[in-house]
């Protein structure tokens, strides 16, 4: 009983990627709606990003731990029952290149903003600045 | 034709494509081209989506693989009366409001910069038309995003405070999309798949998974913060009120039901009403949250003064109405479907008056609009006919919406929402009514030019149109009927 | 000729009046000659169309759009069209004497909100009802806040804070009653079923939606909405707002709830308690009140609540006194409002007290209030003699002491104006038919006053008497006492 406690605690610290994911979503959410500089914002909304595009690549991975007898993440998790392959899936990736274009845009459009914001008002603080609007 | 039919969801997407980058390079020799070329883009484009509507009635959807791939290994665009339906409330919107963009442009634009304000406007308009017509999942983020991008820039160009508001647009709406794509995510990770049919076929095995609920649960946040629903709403009135009148126009009419219609296909067509009724939660709570932001939304409207931000409270409120409906059944549906047109129908005509205000005398706040109804009396007609419509008083547009709700309420058993539609009803007598009491039973004004044709008319039609939908409605509900069908909501 | 065309009249005559706004002449004229078709295809339909229908379109089973020109309906057309043509030739001449501004809004507001009249006369079923209820909320509150003075907006403001609220009560109780039936038509004799707990909220509901006929608590828009131009009062309070309220509940109490239910859920009981203390009430607070269109304005109440009272009493007679009571009050009232205006407009004088001695100069004016007032108090040889006499004839104890009581205040508020208007000394002279203008505001209201007896001596006019009892005919069946 405690092994397979010990055992459960082991696969779940196992998932390295995912907590990863999780650790840089929180920080990137926390960083884009709370932080008071604008430029941090745009950091955080890019960490927030990233960590979603960790998340994609997590799941088409193969995974390590056969060892320990897990089963990674690839997608789709359902997989095995419908097909007896299983092998790196190519379109979570293509959807994170699409993604990061996407999110470099964004990145481009925000600091741009920042730039105008900072030539009109001299400062690029939240607090400051909403007082203007 | 046949063949044609075939090519124009695509060529409904492309067409405006293409418009904007003419526009871009056209630029390099004169500044002027890029009003006509949005307009004749536009027009095209309604012109299409309207073909579309009409040849969707007989043959159900219609189907495009890009590039020929079969999905759901291709993307693919799928049309069905929803979709056409939405793609004609767009393409229509975006044509209005094109037509009145051409004075505030030309007034509030640097000349330099016109010709981006229409290559960004024609992006935003395909961005909006590639949602309507989609049916990937990913593909609805890629063009949920390229609308999304195009409007912070377009509410930028107004420059001073339009900048702020438009970065807390972007910080808000960029984690909105992100949440959009973590629910794709965790639905890719679930089914394998992003087509949205092939989701749906899949996802009927699945439903008690944690990974789908949790997806869910993401495009729902994602899509509210997108839509403004409450609590999500807090950059809207601040992006409405300062960007330029023609953007405010196009993203409060077309861009926002497109974010609605989102959430509409993802809830009726991609997980369906079983998945809910299984999880009686969610809807649940999708319905208090959606009653909570039309309480709210109203209630802040009341305490606004500042015109457009009170209609931007107001849009909070009405997308309140749209998600409501989502979850009260057949009439619920019927609810949303309509509401979709008939919002846009008013706000479109509140938006284009409040902006003619500002284009001709500069006037924001709702205390200087003392006397405008005698001294522009079709514009401030216009307006009144749409804030009747916003009350409800039948048998406006606004009626129609009510009246469906209601009748959903009592349909499924929900009583607590009649009380809720009747408090919202009251509380936008409030607000409007205290407009058209100003307009009209205060102060003294010459008489003075009304607004200039190419804004007075798109919305006095609007207007008109939204007091008499009601009857309208009434003789073409069998298009509700279809999306019931086709939804397979019973 | 379908109920349809006679709401088509004033619809098309108010657009024809937005339009000739820049020619005052050609727009007046337009304003009455519409009255005038308006009536005249009423009377064509209460005489060879009657129970003919227009059903327009419908939204789900059961809810339609539609109308029938129905006894009861007919009596109100009636009434406010053939009032309407009489006001309207008063209307030119008050607002051209007062110079007041924005007649084009005046007319225009005024025709469409006849049209929602004739719209609620000829419902068909509650849905058309509630859709043309609201419309005439809409309509009439430019003419409430016509003076645009801060008085005029608050009177507007309340005006709306108490129907529009009002008027979402008539809905919620309407669709309430399509969920529990799955129709809305009026049908004599009721239709309503469904658990009773229910259905005795569902008539709180439908009370409560009827601000319009202004009973105590929802009545005190009624007196600040005196502040609006005499010619509004005078067709809108005394005709067409306040007598959709009182027609809508004879509506839903015959036609919706229909006699035995009222009784097996005492209904009518509690209808007539709250009638009678508004009559009582409205009558005390009138003696009080010393603007003589706010006085006039607490005797509507009064009335009103005296065609709910005979109502409630659930006996044919009773049914009578309120159908046919709808038509004379209009023409007394209006006579009444028609004076209080006249003598606004030439003497310019709006309190009680200041009226001493008008009546020497202003005959026709002072006669014609004479008549009104006769007939408020019930006495003969004026109409309202009739409609009291009906009440008495239904045996009710309780609601013939309380029309005693009321016709005794009335008499107490009304008369003395008569009296210090002929008999007491200063007041000035004025030149009551001089001027042009003054005779477009003295031959109506004369005009009124004498409808008001002959309805006494020929009840049968237009139809009248005849429609009231094809409506009791028509609710009772074979089981009159």
């Amino acid at each position: 009983m405690l092994l397979h406690g010990v055992m459960g605690v082991v696969d779940i610290l196992g998932y390295y990627n995912y907590w990863g994911f999780v650790i840089l979503l929180a920080i990137g959410l926390y960083g884009a709606l709370a932080c008071e500089n604008l430029f941090k914002k745009m950091v955080g909304l890019s960490i927030f990003q990233t960590a979603i595009f960790l998340l994609f690549i997590s799941i088409a991975d193969v995974g390590t731990f056969e060892t320990l007898g897990l089963k990674s993440g690839t997608a789709p998790i359902f997989w095995e029952e419908i097909h007896e392959y299983r092998y790196v899936n190519p379109v979570p990736h293509v959807l994170v290149l699409t993604g990061i274009v996407v999110a470099a845009a964004t990145l481009a459009v925000g600091l741009a903003l920042i730039i105008r914001i900072y030539r009109e008002y001299g400062t690029l603080n939240e607090e400051e600045l909403r007082w203007e609007l | 034709m046949g063949a044609l039919i075939e090519h124009l969801p695509v060529l409904a997407v492309a067409v405006s494509l293409l418009g904007s980058f003419t526009v871009v390079l056209t630029s390099l020799y004169t500044r002027k081209a890029g009003y006509p070329l949005s307009l004749s883009v536009t027009f095209i484009q309604l012109v299409m989506a309207v073909a579309i509507l009409m040849n969707i009635n007989s043959g159900g959807a219609i189907s495009y693989w890009l590039g020929g791939w079969r999905p759901p290994w291709g993307i693919e665009y799928r049309v069905d009366i929803l979709g056409a339906y939405v793609l004609v409330i767009v393409t229509l919107f975006s044509f209005l409001a094109t037509v009145y963009a051409r004075k505030t442009v030309e007034k509030e634009i640097d000349p330099e910069k016109q010709p981006y304000f229409y290559t960004l406007w024609l992006l935003l308009v395909s961005g909006m038309a590639g949602v309507a017509v989609t049916g990937d999942l990913f593909n609805l983020f890629v063009f949920l995003e390229i609308a999304s991008l195009a409007t912070y820039a377009l509410i930028a160009m107004a420059g001073k405070r339009a900048l702020i508001a438009s970065f807390n647009y972007l910080v808000l709406g960029a984690v909105g999309i992100s949440f959009y794509l973590l629910g794709t995510a965790f639905l890719y990770a679930a089914t394998g798949t992003l087509n949205m049919l092939d989701a749906r076929a899949l996802l009927t095995l699945i439903y008690d998974s944690r990974i789908v609920q949790l997806s869910f649960v993401f495009y729902f946040i994602g899509l509210a913060m997108k839509m403004a629903l409450f609590p999500f709403h807090v950059w809207q009135p601040n992006a409405y009120e300062h960007s330029p009148s023609a953007v405010t126009v196009i993203i409060s009419t077309a861009l926002a039901k497109v974010n609605a219609y989102a959430l509409f296909r993802l809830i009726f067509s991609v997980y369906t009403v079983k998945f809910f009724q299984n999880y009686g939660t969610i809807f649940e709570l999708t319905a208090i949250v959606a009653s909570a932001g039309i309480i709210a939304g109203s209630v802040l409207a009341i305490m606004e003064r500042s015109l457009k931000k009170m209609l931007a409270y107001s849009s909070v409120a009405n997308v309140g109405y749209i998600v409501l409906s989502f979850t009260l059944g057949k009439w619920g549906v019927y609810a949303a479907a309509a509401h979709l047109l008939n919002h846009s129908l008013m706000k479109a005509a509140l938006f284009m008056v409040a902006g003619g205000f500002i284009y001709r005398l500069g006037i924001r706040r709702i205390d200087e609009l003392e006397g405008l109804g005698r001294a522009m009396p079709l514009s401030s007609a216009a307006f009144a006919m749409a804030a009747v419509s916003m009350i409800g008083i039948p048998p406006s547009a606004g009626f129609v919406t009510k009246l469906f709700i209601l009748l959903a309420s009592l349909d499924t058993g929900r009583f607590v929402f009649i009380a809720v539609m009747i408090a919202s009803s009251l509380l936008s007598l409030v607000y409007f009514w205290r407009v058209i009491e100003i307009l009209y039973m205060k102060g003294h004004r010459e008489r003075m030019d009304e607004l200039p044709a190419s804004m007075l008319y798109p919305a006095l039609i609007m207007g008109v149109l939204s007091i008499l939908a009601g009857i309208l409605w009434f003789f073409s509900i069998d298009i509700l009927d279809e999306i019931v069908i086709a939804l397979g909501v019973v | 000729m379908e109920p349809a065309f006679a709401l088509l009249v004033p619809f098309i005559g108010s657009l024809l009046i937005l339009i000739t706004g820049r020619y005052p002449d050609l727009r007046d004229t337009i304003s009455v000659i519409t009255a005038v078709i308006s009536f005249l295809v009423i009377l064509n339909i209460s005489g060879s169309s009657l129970n003919s229908e227009s059903v327009l379109f419908n939204i789900a089973p059961g809810i339609d759009f539609a109308f029938k020109a129905d006894p009861l309906g007919l009596v109100f057309a009636l009434t406010s069209s053939s009032l309407w043509i009489l006001v309207s030739i008063y209307s030119i001449g008050y607002m051209r004497t007062l110079k007041e501004h924005a007649q084009t809004r005046f007319f225009f507001c005024f025709a469409m909100s006849l049209f929602s009249a004739f719209g609620i006369a000829f419902a068909k079923n509650l849905i058309t009802f509630y859709i043309f209820y609201e419309l005439l909320t809409i309509f009439t509150y430019p003419l409430v806040a016509h003076e645009e003075s801060e008085e005029a907006r608050s009177a507007g403001r309340r005006y709306l804070a108490y129907l529009i609220p009002s008027g979402a009560s008539l809905l919620a109780a309407t669709l309430i009653t399509y969920w529990l039936t799955g129709t809305t038509d009026f049908t004599p004799g009721g239709f309503i079923l469904g658990d009773p707990e229910i259905v005795k909220l569902v008539f709180i509901l439908f009370l409560l939606g009827s601000a319009k006929s202004a009973f105590m608590p929802l009545h005190s828009w009624l007196p600040t909405a005196m502040v609006a131009p005499a010619p509004v009062s005078a067709l809108l309070h005394a005709v067409a707002v306040v007598k959709a309220g009182v027609f809508g509940v004879i509506r839903i109490v015959y036609y919706v709830y229909g006699v035995d239910l009222m009784k097996e859920l005492d209904l009518g009981v509690l209808l007539g308690i709250v009638a009678a203390f508004t009559v009582v009430m409205a009558n005390i607070l009138a003696i009080g009140e010393t603007n003589l269109k706010r006085r006039i304005a607490y005797s509507t109440m009064n009335q009103l609540s005296f065609i709910i009272l005979a109502a409630s009493l659930l006996h044919p007679y009773g049914f009578l006194a309120s159908v046919m009571h709808i038509p004379f009050h209009g023409y007394m009232k209006i006579t009444l409002f028609l004076c209080a205006g006249a003598i606004a407009a030439i003497a310019g004088k709006h309190e009680v007290h200041q009226l001493d001695g008008l009546g020497k100069s202003l005959k026709f004016t002072f006669g014609a209030f004479t008549v009104g007032a006769i007939g408020m108090s019930g006495l003969p040889p004026v109409a309202g003699f009739i409609s009291k006499w009906f009440v008495v004839l239904t045996g009710n104890i309780w609601a013939i002491a309380v029309i005693l009581i009321a016709s005794i205040l009335d008499v107490v508020y009304l008369f003395p104006i008569v009296r210090n208007g002929f008999f007491r000394d200063g007041g000035g002279s004025y030149n009551e038919l001089g001027g042009f203008l003054n005779r477009y505001m003295i031959v109506p209201l004369s005009i009124t006053a004498l409808f008001s007896i002959i309805l006494f001596m020929m009840p049968g006019l237009m139809h009248i008497s005849d429609l009231a009892s094809m409506a009791m005919q028509e609710v009772w069946g074979n089981e009159l006492p």
